[in-house]
């Protein structure tokens, strides 16, 4: 599981420090990231700007017939603008946790700060605005958001309020095309370093590697970033605070870095152990890993695995390719030469 | 002509390292003296006269950094020299240790906290040398760990998969950066590479090379300042490293060296052929005899006597089999189970039941003996004989999982998964698939135009082959695939001639970007840029893990550059008949190789063409001063006008653009 060791996790957890600033950060955890890149902090007592990359300031902001992408918004449903300054451009941050982009236009905008007095501000030259938080923020609408989906590193972020009937998230990956009720899934993130898969975790534990295909809100896979279930999840992709812990559930771990919570489906599979054939009760598996081909003629013979069982420990061959698996309420067929390790007597909870 | 040969060796290799030197120096020609250098990261290196990287600066783990040690020698040069920019320093050493002439070039990487080394070894004598040097690291001070790039706690081995050594600051210097210590690539890789590290404070990496008489090695190696937060893990490690491997900065070196490397593997390029049609089987090389393996150190030679050979691959019809197509047997003696395999001297091979009618072999000077228990059989080289140049490959070869090779008909298509959607591929456009060596995930897929996809082969797949009639395969057993159309191609990351997009984990489409603009955010404001204007548009650094967002580079066909961040969600580019949707995060370059102008450009240069022949002469000098500035846009329409016009001044002014742009 996703371990957060973000100050928004600590937050999260009931144990902060209960300034204002920590639970603004909680509400609205995106924004607060945000904010945090413009070196700023989300303040309960005034509104700041930031015009033109300059200081921020403090005051209060006014604004009258507001559009975004010539649709009306509320002033009082908007949390944050952040907008090149030379750009009419903007990402609209809203109380109740969504993101929006669009072309920003009023009638008529102002900033009343003690420093600069009132400053007549234009919709192509704002640069960021981040007003004041208030209680309510991050409560969602009715019905309330089951998961949130942000659509481009620097996009839109999306409530999803319910599941079409039927609706599947569809996985490809080195097994083969997988099919996931939405209810099993607990996050998905497109993966750093430029890879072109996501990453997706069970909420039985499980990682999968896959490119994932889903429409959901009239999104495609192709501009979805990350799907989850809190925008504190969806927070700690974006920041470097994520850390894998160490997996302690008894699984299956393949090459591509997958890892699946389960056990062996068959009762037993056939080995080549030196010159006999056995055959060996899954159950009886304590540790598999594969070893590295000891030559370029050894991958005739298929790929070899030290064997741990209760009893003893060998060095073996399978002799059919595949195996099942069983995970996640379903049972996959893996080929032997794409498992990295099985562990089965690890004993620690999802 | 003996006692001659190896004197003339003796002056080719004289004569060809002064060439080699006599290039570098051509650049190198300024003398180098040691001073501290600032990378974009605000790390300093100082480079001392031997090329050891010396401590700089108060925060550094940097005591004594890559110094190469040949017994109780370290490398000296008489004098380095470097470039105007200082971008390369060349360290020549005239005196040949051992018979062997070393240069070490150091390359700084711009925009990147690395030092890039490339070894060079000259084996000058007229025989082939066993080379042994050390490559030696002292720190500042005693790391807190010293990791393998994927995080592993280093004891005295790097193993298959781990590229390099990452030296993590102790609790006395966590200001100073990192250090990596890159060592290999991917491809080069593959098997334990010995370490010696002590007390977490001294690294060195021995090295024994083979150097054929007269001919050169390289050893290819680098270090990079890492900045990176505390709390480093095994996955935050292998992140940050990444940013910093060897593969990434290849392409700056001089394509010889790539070749002729000792540690990147097949990153040289080549499709690997002499795998596809090997001359070695299970250890033993073909040669003019049979070969009859009764075990690992018991091998006969001679001749044998094969008759009425069948083959039933896995339960599948039987196939009689005429001896002169097989290469290599092996019997259930070597496999330990029923099975057999069979080599065809095409590339084929096959796993099944071996049936024969008669299978004896007559030793040399000895009696014919019949072959019961098959360990392996290899069959002599066909005469007349042949080199491998003549093995060519007549179909396109399938590999299983299972080790099979299969010779299929390149007829009908492909369905494959990528990353963004399934396509059809026309088995008739793929050169190869291979796996790919930095990531686990799917398969490369290479196609006829320069394409490469990273793809999942996993759904059913029909294939009609060569012998065995049509298979129904399953995708997930597909291994690698190679094509004849590999053998003549020369590389395999030959640059297209066409437009191409290329992605951070190295796949690459090769078509034309359909969206009517690029937005870019610049530091001005945003700007629209016409797709066909673009020369170049790469990621200008590595790109921000945490925010995903990358600043590219942009160089325009009309001269000028760009620099700003892409306004689009998706970029659309149309290839092979498909549209591809790629996501801006996915995007590491594109390239436009040949300067396109669009219709409203192109109706310009006509004009100004026109006015090259005006009355005016302000008017002619304006057109000529233009279409100079426009550079290769306006070439191709420069060439076409020189053909047709007959007016001598624009014949005039026509040929001193054209010859401006050569």
């Amino acid at each position: 599981m996703i371990l957060l060791t973000s100050e928004l996790a600590t937050a999260e957890s009931g144990k902060a420090k209960g300034d204002h600033e920590s639970k603004a950060a909680t509400r609205l955890p995106i924004l607060s990231l945000e904010a945090k890149r413009h070196h700023a902090e989300l303040s309960e007592v005034a509104d700041q700007w930031q015009p033109d990359g300059h200081s921020w300031l403090s005051g209060e902001w006014q604004a009258s017939l507001i559009k975004l992408n010539d649709a009306p918004l509320q002033t009082d449903w908007i949390a944050a603008i952040f907008s090149s300054a030379k750009s009419s451009q903007a990402r609209v941050f809203l109380r109740d946790g969504r993101v929006l982009l669009g072309t920003l236009s009023w009638k008529d905008a102002h900033f009343v700060s003690p420093i600069l007095g009132r400053v007549k501000l234009k919709a192509d030259h704002l640069g960021h605005l981040i007003l004041r938080s208030r209680s309510t923020d991050g409560s969602t609408g009715k019905p309330p958001a089951i998961a949130w989906i942000l659509d481009h590193p620097q996009g839109r972020i999306i409530p999803v309020t319910s599941f079409a009937e039927k609706s599947a998230l569809i996985c490809h990956t080195t097994l083969g095309t997988l099919t996931f009720a939405w209810s099993e899934i607990e996050t998905i993130r497109a993966l750093p370093k430029g890879k072109s898969e996501h990453e997706i975790h069970l909420k039985n534990g499980s990682r999968l590697v896959a490119w994932p295909q889903w429409k959901l809100s009239g999104l495609s896979t192709e501009t979805c970033f990350a799907w989850a279930r809190t925008p504190t999840q969806l927070a700690a992709f974006l920041t470097e605070t994520i850390q894998e812990t160490p997996q302690s559930l008894p699984g299956l771990r393949l090459k591509d870095g997958s890892f699946l919570h389960g056990a062996p489906f068959d009762e037993t599979t056939l080995w080549q152990i030196e010159n006999s054939e056995i055959q060996l009760p899954c159950k009886t598996w304590v540790q598999l890993k594969q070893m590295a081909a000891p030559s370029p003629d050894a991958s005739f013979l298929g790929p070899t695995f030290t064997l741990k069982t209760e009893a003893q420990t060998w060095i073996a061959r399978p002799r059919q390719e595949t195996f099942s698996w069983r995970c996640a309420g379903q049972n996959w067929l893996v080929p032997w030469t794409i498992v990295e390790s099985i562990d089965l007597k690890q004993t620690g909870n999802p | 002509m003996n006692a001659i040969s190896p004197i003339i060796l003796m002056i080719l290799a004289l004569t060809i390292q002064p060439l080699a030197l006599a290039a570098d120096l051509q650049e190198a020609n300024l003398p180098y003296v040691p001073g501290s250098i600032a990378d974009s990261e605000g790390n300093e290196w100082l480079i001392e006269q031997n090329g050891t990287v010396q401590q700089s600066g108060a925060e550094t783990m940097i005591g004594n950094c890559m110094s190469l040690q040949f017994g109780n020698q370290q490398f000296y040069t008489q004098q380095a020299m470097t470039t105007a920019d200082g971008r390369l320093i060349v360290m020549p050493n005239n005196q040949a240790v051992g018979g062997v002439r070393i240069t070490r070039r150091i390359y700084l990487i711009e925009g990147h906290p690395v030092l890039l080394y490339v070894e060079e070894f000259h084996n000058i004598t007229s025989r082939d040398l066993v080379f042994n040097f050390e490559v030696r690291h002292n720190l500042n001070h005693q790391a807190r760990e010293i990791t393998s790039n994927l995080g592993r706690p280093i004891k005295d081995s790097l193993e298959p998969k781990e590229k390099g050594l990452f030296s993590i600051p102790g609790e006395n210097e966590k200001n100073a950066p990192a250090l990596l210590f890159m060592m290999r690539t991917a491809a080069g890789a593959t098997s334990t590479m010995k370490t010696r590290v002590q007390n977490k404070y001294q690294i060195s990496i021995p090295y024994s090379i083979t150097i054929p008489a007269g001919q050169v090695r390289y050893l290819v190696h680098g270090i990079a300042q890492v900045r990176s937060k505390a709390g480093q893990t095994n996955t935050t490690i292998a992140q940050n490293t990444s940013t910093y491997a060897l593969e990434r900065y290849l392409d700056r070196l001089p394509k010889t060296s790539l070749k002729l490397a000792i540690n990147l593997g097949d990153e040289s390029g080549s499709w690997n052929l002499a795998d596809w049609l090997p001359s070695v089987f299970w250890g033993v090389t073909q040669n003019s005899f049979d070969q009859w393996a009764l075990g690992q150190q018991s091998i006969l030679k001679g001749q044998a006597i094969l008759r009425g050979i069948i083959f039933n691959r896995q339960g599948e019809a039987k196939i009689k089999m005429d001896p002169s197509r097989i290469a290599a047997l092996a019997g259930s003696h070597f496999t330990r189970d029923e099975t057999s395999w069979i080599c065809l001297r095409d590339g084929q091979r096959w796993k099944g039941q071996l049936e024969a009618e008669e299978m004896n072999f007559s030793p040399l000077g000895g009696s014919e003996l019949p072959i019961q228990s098959l360990e392996k059989l290899i069959l002599r080289q066909p005469s007349p004989p042949f080199t491998q140049h003549e093995n060519k490959l007549m179909h396109p070869l399938i590999e299983l999982r299972s080790g099979e090779r299969i010779a299929i008909q390149a007829e009908g298509d492909w369905n494959v998964q990528t990353a963004w959607g399934t396509r059809s591929i026309p088995w008739s456009e793929i050169v190869a698939l291979h796996e790919n060596e930095e990531d686990t995930f799917g398969q490369l897929l290479c196609l006829k135009d320069g394409t490469r996809l990273k793809v999942l082969t996993s759904t059913p797949v029909k294939i009609q082959t060569v012998d065995l009639g049509q298979l129904d395969l399953d995708g997930k057993t597909l291994q690698r695939i190679v094509s004849p159309i590999a053998e003549s191609l020369e590389e395999t990351d030959q640059e297209p001639t066409q437009n191409y997009l290329e992605t951070a984990d190295k796949q690459r489409i090769v078509g034309q970007i359909k969206n009517p603009q690029i937005l870019i955010s610049s530091e001005t404001g945003v700007v629209p840029i016409s797709p066909h204007s673009i020369r170049e548009m790469k990621v200008a650094h590595p790109m921000n893990d945490v925010s995903h967002e990358s600043v590219f580079d942009l160089k325009l066909w009309a001269g000028g550059n760009l620099q700003g961040k892409l306004l689009h969600e998706t970029l659309s580019l149309e290839g092979k008949g498909y549209v591809w949707n790629i996501p801006c995060w996915h995007i590491e370059r594109i390239v436009n190789p040949s300067p396109s102008a669009d219709a409203e450009l192109l109706r310009k240069i006509a004009t100004w063409i026109h006015d090259l022949g005006s009355d005016d002469w302000k008017s002619r000098e304006t057109a000529t001063r233009t279409l100079r500035e426009l550079g290769p846009l306006a070439l191709v329409s420069l060439k076409q006008e020189r053909q047709s016009t007959k007016d001598a001044e624009m014949i005039r002014r026509l040929d001193e653009l054209i010859n401006n742009e050569k």
